[in-house]
């Protein structure tokens, strides 16, 4: 490699015309020396001694053609390798101050690159779609909006309709419940994205009564077909219906979730649009006109805006409704059967509605990734502090060595190295380090970015798509280049121009380090309490910004629950709607379920929810004065209000540990034939009755009214930083007639199987998990069942983004934190070694240990207060990006403010301490003596 | 060896200013030189004072040309050999003025202050 690029510099010298300048100096000093030579033999002298004269009157050659060609600046590579192998020379010599500078490096980079490679595959990278940038999406539109886009809007080149459900597989193996994306044909070919075996849906396969056909996921290959290309023309069983395989799309292919399958979506129905010569077009509406999501391909150089006025829209209150409630029930746990909408499949940033009466149209790179972008930038902010201190503190560093190395530098100029030269040879140095730094913290990126994928929620929507062999692309490599080139520039210059502003005669002549001492005083040395001020400001505003997310973090984990996951076993229940309709054989199921787990030993108690807490209420419901409470109004203003209806059995409250308010909870004599019963939540108790006791009042607002019984605590469905809903709980039996698409069972465990501290264990939940799916499975075996989930790890998914976010920024902090108490614990020691003589001479005349002591502290402790009143200042103006990642906890709370920058200043204490007790050890005599 | 060496580079250093402008003046005064020529003519000029290393001349002459107060061009030398030959140019001449000009002020000045020293 080396020996490449020498021959290439050689070959650049030649074409500089450089090696014709060598030759021509050469040949003059050739001349000269022989002229001088014969003027000495003409005096008298031998040829020898003529020669070695003149040789001497003329001076040194290789110093003279050296500086000569340095002049000429075309060396530079040769110059490189030269001090690149002094350079390394002096690291090895020196492997504690190597390792603690490459480790810092690497640190900064390693970070740096890692969260630069998630920023790269979730916001630069393009989507794997055909000109990604042209696609746009309509989050919700109706059916019939979409058929006449397709069929008269001019902006599109192509267009699509699509939304996402279930199926479930039966016929080979374990049943299965497949996540299906039900898609207009021309969906792959708007995207651009063809099957990588077999074909793609064609315009035909849009008709009723024609054969039905599915795309697979390469997973779904892989996983269930043993990557078999024979599947293709093969028939499977999907909700009971034979459909034939007609293409696998290529690995790693995905639209908006992870589908295992495609299928066509029937417009055929949906009704024709009639264009008119002239107004609006006269349009026939079919019956069907479901809601679903549009993707489309705008024209070349058409914009956003353009689509917008493209899509006109019939806009009626009930799609508004619809899409509220599409909202409202959006990701349950499993909801796939009623919520067909988009939301369901992936959390996407869908934008409020518009008031201006237009489509929500959005760029589809804009909805995948505009949530996550300023939580990445935040990090990525974080992360860049997190190397500037690296850089200052290995500026520090090197700073530091510079003195120690001034003689060398003095000796080096001596022998004729320029300035210019020794800055060269200092920045090579410090590249050196940097490079090394960043190699080591390129390999601890690609475990980072392993790490930051598995702990990440899914939020981070192709966080996915960062997989450790893909950390290497080509921006990431060029970016961490730039990032290693950048931190050994920003590391190097100060030492490098310290060190080459030394002054030979005084370094040369000086035999005691009191000497240099005189030296600090208008030198780059300077730079050194100001790095350290900088270190320790930047790091305050991290610290602190990890100390409001702790503190936000903890605030929500003491939000009260009201329920008790320990031990507490959950399974949704969601049979297929064919075999299992609406109605008595659905609530059958359910109620089998529950019968037959209730009777496993180990099992305390079993109830039946429509909803978790902590998931979304299934059934919301608006009501108004007139439809929700018998007596009087109890509305301010009759404009109704959505509240959400949960039926629950007899021990459901129990079985979670719920406490009761007031009143009883549902007994198993609350059934069909019994008079109705409720469970209203405190919400409405608070609300509605604030100076009265609800037990005993009626609601009216479903079927024959029922009375409140009893109050149950408030659940948050949406995540312990949401609002409480208003919520009545009716008994599963008496809500018989009524439809359960899903139910949930919460099972909780027997008490004798926990473990000494109380807790259940977790071989136990294994066991009992094990046989809960075994039971069920045993009451329909063609029936998928889903997995049993921990309740304590439900509440852990609720709060995993702030949790990722928490974590993060807290090992950023923590970095910073080390990498600052490093730096001072380096500077205070650097100037207590310094300052041993001006030490040993206050101690001679008389200096008590204490007031070294308090000197040496007062060194770091200055350093630290202006870099903690910087720090402050900053960090006021900076925290409030983080206002929206907060929870109950100003962006500029004063607490967090005070106690941070406290405990960064007795850290800092503490690191000053250790050198400045070791400045009171210092023997007056020795120190004198070494002058 | 520091020492010896220190000295040696602190009269190099010394020197470093005042040769552009020696080295100038010569080629003013005699016309084209080549580089033996102009540092015998240093030597000459100079007798015993000044010792200088002869090939520092062609750092100076390299940072004159650079400068373009000098130019360079390869000629036949007195005994028929290849030698390169300098000539000062015309914004050579100008610099040379000011230089000596400068020299001369500075010179005076430090004379005069030296008189005074003596005196007091």
């Amino acid at each position: 490699m080396i020996h490449h690029l020498r021959a290439l510099a050689a070959k650049l010298r030649g074409f500089f015309g450089d090696r014709g300048a060598d030759r021509e100096l050469d040949e003059e000093i050739e001349a000269h020396l022989r002229l001088l030579a014969e003027r000495y033999v003409r005096q008298g002298m031998s040829e020898d001694e003529a020669a070695r004269a003149a040789r001497r009157q003329f001076g040194n050659v290789t110093l003279l053609k050296e500086a000569n060609r340095e002049m000429r600046g075309i060396r530079l590579i040769d110059t490189f390798f030269q001090d690149l192998r002094y350079g390394l020379k002096m690291l090895r010599r020196n492997p504690g101050f190597t390792i603690v500078v490459v480790l810092t490096l690497a640190l900064g980079t390693g970070a740096i690159t890692a969260i630069f490679s998630v920023v790269n595959a979730v916001l630069l990278r393009p989507l794997p779609y055909r000109d990604p940038d042209r696609l746009v999406l309509v989050p919700y539109a109706r059916g019939q909006d979409f058929l006449r886009w397709r069929d008269q809007s001019k902006a599109f080149e192509s267009i699509a309709a699509f939304y996402f459900g279930t199926a479930d597989f039966t016929g080979s193996g374990e049943p299965e419940r497949m996540a299906v994306a039900t898609v207009s044909t021309e969906l792959f070919a708007t995207l651009g994205v063809a099957p990588a075996l077999g074909r793609a849906f064609t315009p035909e396969e849009d008709r009723e009564g024609g054969e039905p056909v599915v795309v697979l996921s390469d997973s779904l290959w892989r996983r269930r077909f043993g990557s078999d290309p024979q599947v293709i023309g093969r028939a499977i069983t999907l909700d009971n219906k034979s459909q034939t395989v007609i293409g696998i799309m290529p690995p790693g292919f995905r639209f908006l979730g992870d589908s295992d399958l495609w299928m066509p979506l029937i417009t055929q129905g949906w009704g024709r649009v009639e264009p008119q010569a002239e107004g609006e077009g006269k349009v026939q509406y079919g019956l069907p006109n479901p809601e679903v999501s549009v993707i489309a391909r705008l024209k070349p150089s058409l914009t956003l805006e353009a689509a917008r006025a493209n899509l006109p829209v019939i806009r009626d209150r009930e799609l508004r409704d619809s899409r509220r409630q599409a909202m409202d029930i959006r990701g349950g746990g499993g909801s796939m059967n009623t919520s067909r909408s988009l939301a369901s499949a992936q959390p996407i940033n869908i934008p409020p509605e518009r008031a201006d009466g237009q489509v929500s149209v959005i760029g589809l790179r804009e909805s995948l990734i505009g949530k996550v972008r300023l939580q990445l930038l935040i990090m990525f902010g974080a992360v860049l502090f997190v190397l500037l201190i690296a850089c200052a503190n290995v500026a520090n560093l090197l700073l530091s060595r510079s003195v120690v190395r001034q003689k060398e530098m003095a000796i080096r100029a001596v022998a004729g190295a320029g300035r210019l030269r020794l800055v060269r040879q200092l920045l090579t140095e410090s590249l050196a380090l940097s490079v090394v730094g960043g190699a080591v913290g390129l390999l601890a990126a690609k475990w980072g970015v392993q790490l930051l994928v598995a702990i990440s929620p899914d939020e981070i929507a192709r966080i996915n798509e960062s997989s450790p062999s893909s950390i290497l692309d080509g921006r990431v490599l060029g970016f961490t280049s730039l990032v290693v080139l950048l931190t050994g520039l920003i590391a190097g210059v100060f030492p490098a121009l310290q060190a080459s502003k030394t002054d030979i005669n005084e370094t040369l002549k000086a035999q005691s380090t009191a000497g240099s001492a005189r030296s600090w005083r208008g030198s780059w040395l300077r730079a050194l309490p100001a790095l350290m001020i900088a270190e320790f400001a930047l790091a305050l505003v991290l610290l602190i910004g990890a100390g409001l997310m702790i503190k936000s973090f903890l605030r929500l984990m003491a939000v009260p629950k009201g329920f008790n996951p320990d031990g507490v076993l959950t399974l949704t229940l969601s049979p297929n709607f064919r075999n299992y309709p609406w109605g008595v054989r659905r609530n059958f199921y359910f109620q089998e379920a529950l019968a037959r787990v209730q009777a496993l030993p180990g099992v305390q108690s079993a109830g039946l929810t429509a909803s978790l807490p902590l998931t979304p209420p299934y059934v919301t419901m608006s009501v108004t004065n007139s439809t929700f409470i018998e007596g009087g109004p109890r509305f301010i203003t009759e404009k109704g209000q959505d509240i959400a209806i949960n039926y629950i059995s007899p021990d459901y409250f129990q079985t979670m540990g719920i406490q009761m308010r007031s009143g009883r909870p549902f007994a198993s004599t609350d059934g069909k034939e019994a008079p109705r019963v409720a469970i209203i939540s405190e919400k409405i108790a608070r609300r509605f009755f604030p100076n009265e006791d609800p037990i005993g009042h009626r609601l009216k607002f479903w079927g024959p009214p029922q009375t409140i019984v009893g109050v149950a605590p408030d659940m948050r469905h949406s995540g312990l930083d949401q609002r409480v809903r208003d919520e009545v709980y009716l008994p599963f039996l008496q809500f018989y007639e009524y439809g359960k698409g899903m139910s949930t069972l919460a099972v909780r465990i027997a008490s004798d199987q926990n473990n000494p501290a109380g807790r259940a264990s977790p071989s136990a939940l294994a066991a009992l998990t094990a046989a809960i799916q075994d039971k069920v499975r045993s009451i329909d075996p063609n029936e998928s069942v889903f997995a049993v989930i921990k309740m304590d790890e439900r509440l852990s998914n609720s709060v995993a983004e702030r949790r990722f976010q928490t974590l993060l920024l807290g090992f950023f902090a923590a970095v910073a934190l080390l990498i600052a108490t490093v730096g001072i614990y380096g500077v205070i020691s650097y100037t207590v070694s310094r300052r041993t003589h001006e030490i040993g001479v206050r101690m001679a005349l008389g200096a008590q240990a204490g007031d070294v002591l308090r000197m040496v502290l007062w060194r770091g402790m200055s350093l630290t207060l202006i870099g903690v009143t910087l720090g402050l200042a900053a960090a006021f103006a900076l925290t409030r990006v983080l206002k929206n990642l907060l929870f109950e906890v100003s962006a500029t709370d004063p607490a967090t403010f005070a106690s941070i920058a406290l405990l960064l200043v007795g850290v800092a204490l503490i690191a000053s301490y250790i050198p400045a007790r070791r400045a009171t050890k210092v023997d007056p005599l020795q120190a004198l003596r070494h002058d | 060896m520091s020492k010896e060496k220190n000295t040696e580079a602190q009269k190099s250093e010394v020197l470093q200013g005042t040769l552009d402008l020696m080295v100038l003046k010569v080629l003013d005064a005699l016309g084209p030189q080549h580089g033996y020529g102009i540092a015998r003519r240093i030597e000459q000029v100079s007798g015993q004072v000044l010792q200088l290393n002869e090939g520092t001349v062609y750092t100076s002459l390299l940072r004159l040309q650079q400068r373009k107060w000098i130019a360079s061009e390869w000629g036949a030398s007195e005994n028929n050999r290849k030698a390169k030959y300098y000539s000062i140019t015309k914004s050579g001449r100008k610099q040379l003025a000011l230089e000596t000009e400068n020299w001369e002020r500075i010179a005076g000045v430090i004379g005069r202050l030296l008189k005074l020293e003596g005196q007091g």
